[in-house]
């Protein structure tokens, strides 16, 4: 992955400071062991600690070193695991640059850096690769990622993409189908164990007349939670038919005619067990009520002003076919069948169209008939000339 | 010069101007004066004849664009409301047998089609008992379907006059069932067999406000006359009824009226010819006709429901008067509950609209139970907590019987539907096929929706 390169250069600059401080300290604290110590609160960058330190006797800077590494190695001891990363992977770095350690190359180097100039490229290359650990990648300011604000984003891996992996969303559709395999698997070999808790119905007794309804949002708090419904049917508590009507009259519009039930609920109170005390307590006082003789409430009709019974279409009873409404019809047909077959066998059928065209053939041979007459009159005439002729000749002249 | 013009004023004209022989008519609520209707037209100026000038400049123009005559008051109501009996380009349908005074009330004729004589059907078109809104114009010569109701009606009517009994129906059923072609058979019963026949042929005109009302002095409580509506009314009484009211002699004093003994029932509407009398005169004709000896009469009206409810008049107090404070509509309603006896027999029918119906709770629940009742069925009861019971109109009602009407049969429909085909209006054999097609498309027969899908399928 892209990222694994990036997450190398934050875990160095984790361990940034560990890392300096033996690098700049051990030539320095050869030469003043007092300002290292000083140097772990400064702001200022640790290259500073590359400045060509003192020279030094071999021994002494040995003996220092020996004297330097114990407190860092006790700060080690301490837990600080980042810190010992670190400098393992500068101790790669060193490794690949032909050294055997960082150690080495820190005492190596001084001694090149005083005898041999001409292996200098090669200390130089290996310093480029210590400075671009530390440093991260150099930010290209021309890409499109590049943010002023902060520049030590890692644009090439907003920039380039490997085609090494599928997307984003294919991995969340991937999340998805894994999501449902796992409920499919619940529902496959968890759901069938529920079954050995399973109870046969008990329909309710002659004696639980009430039925009690309870909310849960299964450990969630809501403010319905509280509430309780309470149902029971006024004929079923054992009343005589006055009492059960009156306890209708009382309960009004809570009575629904329709179902013949009685439903009242109740959330006035902070718990559940409170508001069906309440509850319970009402229903008594309502049948307590039904049977007070008193008053039966017998000169008021039942309000049921508050229900509006909807008719529900259904197929009506006439329309289904028995086997009586089958030969029925089947009868119905073929005398019907019958009487069309006389009627067209002694032409009583009345045809629109047929009514139509008899009138018209009838109007044609009328007039066919009177134009004969008209033709037949100048025949009869002929000395007289019509008038229209003499007319005619008249006006000519 | 002022002198002298003064003077000017006694002068005679030298024109004579004929005295004002006539009061001007104008509207008697106008407060106008008359006086412009009277003075002869100012000279025209030559600004004003000038007609090149343009006057009007609306954009579009309505008016002004395509020049159209105005209908004159009135043209348009009547042509909505002209009945047209004939269609010469229908064929003329032989064969079907006339109807006689005796034909509805038997039983025989139910079923079969029956052409309405030539000498009822001016009587049966004054009282305005052919509807507009019936398919009339359609064939040659009216005909009517005598279907099962209308010969129980006619038998029905003829029970009613040999026992001298009135008969009380209620007409209801469905949209376009038939119920105001019952009331017109009932009438061509009657008009054949010589009854005297009033009839009202919309209920609704007389309690939406449209005719002019006044309360009859001395009424407590208050009960208000219509008069223009009662003379027009007596009008159409005289000119359908003529024959059998000439022949019947007034027997009681109206000389009040300058009537003289001896004068007919016909010279008693006569009498009247302004309305201010209108009322006075209905009613001494209603009391005649209600005297024993006299022919049945049969009074029907239709559009029961708009003489149920309140109507839009307003007492002096502004409130609105009940339909049954209204004098006309309160002789009806006593007649159908039975208070006005009918001694000669007769009957009297209300026939319920269906398309201009107006919901009356009482009403619905007093037929609805008589309909029970008459079925053996479980009578309806009524609702405690409804407030819109009307007791007037339940008292009104609870005597009459009810004669629903819905469709035909198919034995029926075929008849109807070989009259249509005979005609040429019906471009189809008249089969099996072909009938029950209608018949169910009508909504089980309704004759009017059987109408609408066989005959009138080009209207738009």
């Amino acid at each position: 992955m892209a990222s694994a390169a990036n997450a190398a250069r934050l875990n160095i600059l984790s361990c940034r400071q560990v890392v300096r401080l033996p690098r700049v300290a051990r030539p320095q604290l050869i030469a003043t062991p007092a300002t290292s110590l000083r140097r772990t609160f400064t702001s200022t960058t640790a290259r500073r600690a590359e400045e060509p330190p003192a020279p030094t006797t071999d021994t002494d800077a040995a003996a220092a070193a020996a004297n330097a590494v114990d407190p860092n190695f006790a700060d080690l001891k301490a837990g600080n695991i980042d810190k010992l990363q670190g400098s393992r992977i500068l101790d790669y770095a060193a490794k690949e640059n032909g050294y055997l350690d960082f150690e080495e190359f820190v005492s190596t180097h001084h001694k090149v850096g005083a005898d041999a100039p001409s292996s200098i490229p090669k200390v130089r290359a290996f310093e480029q690769t210590l400075k671009e650990i530390d440093e991260g990648p150099r930010a290209e300011k021309s890409s499109f990622w590049y943010d002023e604000d902060d520049p030590e984003t890692n644009t090439n891996e907003h920039d380039e993409f490997d085609e090494d992996d599928i997307t984003e969303m294919a991995h969340s559709k991937l999340e998805e189908v894994r999501e449902m395999r796992h409920y499919q698997r619940l529902a496959i070999w968890e759901l069938p164990l529920l079954s050995k808790l399973a109870k046969p119905f008990e329909p309710p007794t002659e004696k639980q007349v009430l039925r009690w309804r309870y909310t849960t949002y299964m450990g969630d708090t809501h403010p319905a939670e509280k509430k309780v419904v309470v149902q029971f049917a006024p004929d079923d508590l054992g009343l005589t038919p006055v009492q059960a009507e009156k306890l209708k009259k009382l309960a009004g519009p809570r009575y629904n005619p329709e179902t013949e039930f009685v439903k009242i609920s109740c959330e006035s109170y902070t718990h559940p067990a409170q508001n069906k005390r309440y509850l319970s307590n009402l229903v008594d006082d309502l049948i307590a009520a039904a049977k007070d003789p008193k008053d039966t409430f017998e000169d008021i009709p039942l309000d049921t002003r508050h229900h509006k019974i909807q008719e529900k279409p259904k197929f009506p009873k006439e329309w289904l076919i028995t086997e009586d409404r089958q030969k029925f019809l089947e009868e119905d047909r073929r005398r019907v069948g019958l009487e069309e077959y006389q009627a067209i066998q002694s032409g009583e059928l009345v045809d629109g169209k047929q009514a139509i065209n008899n009138y018209l053939a009838k109007k044609m041979e009328d007039e066919q008939r009177k134009l004969e007459e008209v033709v037949e009159v100048p025949k009869g005439g002929a000395a007289k000339p019509s008038t229209w002729a003499s007319k005619s000749g008249k006006a000519r002249r | 010069m002022a002198s002298a013009n003064s003077l000017r004023s006694l002068m005679r004209p030298s024109i004579p101007v004929a005295p004002r022989l006539y009061p001007i008519i104008s509207s008697s609520f106008s407060t106008t004066t008359a006086l412009s209707a009277v003075t002869g037209r100012a000279p025209k100026s030559s600004v004003v004849t000038s007609t090149k000038m343009k006057k009007n400049f609306k954009k579009g123009g309505g008016s002004t664009s395509a020049p159209m005559k105005k209908p004159n008051p009135g043209e348009r109501k009547a042509f909505r409301k002209r009945i047209q009996l004939s269609n010469n380009s229908a064929l003329a349908v032989e064969g079907v047998e006339v109807l006689k005074a005796d034909t509805l009330a038997q039983s025989s004729s139910a079923g079969k089609m029956f052409s309405i004589p030539d000498e009822i059907i001016d009587q049966l078109r004054t009282l305005e008992a052919f509807k507009a809104t019936q398919a009339w114009n359609l064939f040659r010569k009216p005909h009517f379907l005598a279907r099962k109701e209308a010969v129980e009606l006619g038998s029905r009517l003829e029970n009613a006059a040999k026992k001298k009994e009135a008969e009380k129906i209620v007409l209801t059923g469905s949209k376009l069932s038939g119920k105001s072609l019952a009331v017109l058979q009932a009438i061509s019963y009657a008009l054949l067999n010589k009854w005297v026949v009033i009839n009202i042929p919309e209920a609704q005109d007389l309690t939406n406000g449209n005719t002019d009302y006044a309360q009859i002095p001395n009424t407590e409580p208050a009960v208000y006359s219509q008069p223009v509506y009662v003379l027009r009314l007596l009008q159409t009484i005289y000119k359908a009824n003529k024959a059998v009211l000439e022949s019947l002699k007034v027997e009681k004093d109206w000389s009040l009226t300058g009537l003289q003994k001896g004068n007919s029932l016909a010279e008693l509407i006569l009498t009247c010819k302004e309305s201010e009398f209108a009322w006075t005169t209905f009613n001494a004709l209603w009391t005649e006709l209600t005297l024993p000896g006299r022919p049945p009469v049969l009074f029907s009206l239709d559009g029961l429901s708009h003489i149920s409810k309140l109507s839009q008049y307003r007492d002096p107090a502004f409130n609105l008067i009940h339909s049954h404070d209204l004098a006309l509509v309160r002789t009806f309603v006593d007649a159908l509950s039975g208070k006005t006896k009918l001694p000669n027999g007769g009957a009297v029918i209300a026939s319920t609209s269906g398309n201009n119906m107006q919901f009356h709770p009482s009403q619905e629940l007093v037929l609805a139970q008589l309909e029970a009742g008459q079925s053996g069925k479980p009578i309806p009861t009524p609702d405690p907590y409804e407030k819109n019971y009307d007791e007037r109109v339940y008292e009104s009602l609870k005597n009459t019987s009810v004669l629903r009407i819905e469709g035909i049969n198919h034995d029926d429909t075929k008849t109807l539907m070989g009259y249509w085909a005979a005609s040429g209006l019906l471009r189809n054999v008249v089969n099996n096929h072909t009938i029950r097609e209608k018949w169910a498309l009508a909504g089980n027969g309704n004759v009017g929706e059987m109408e609408r899908v066989a005959l009138l399928t080009m209207r738009m």
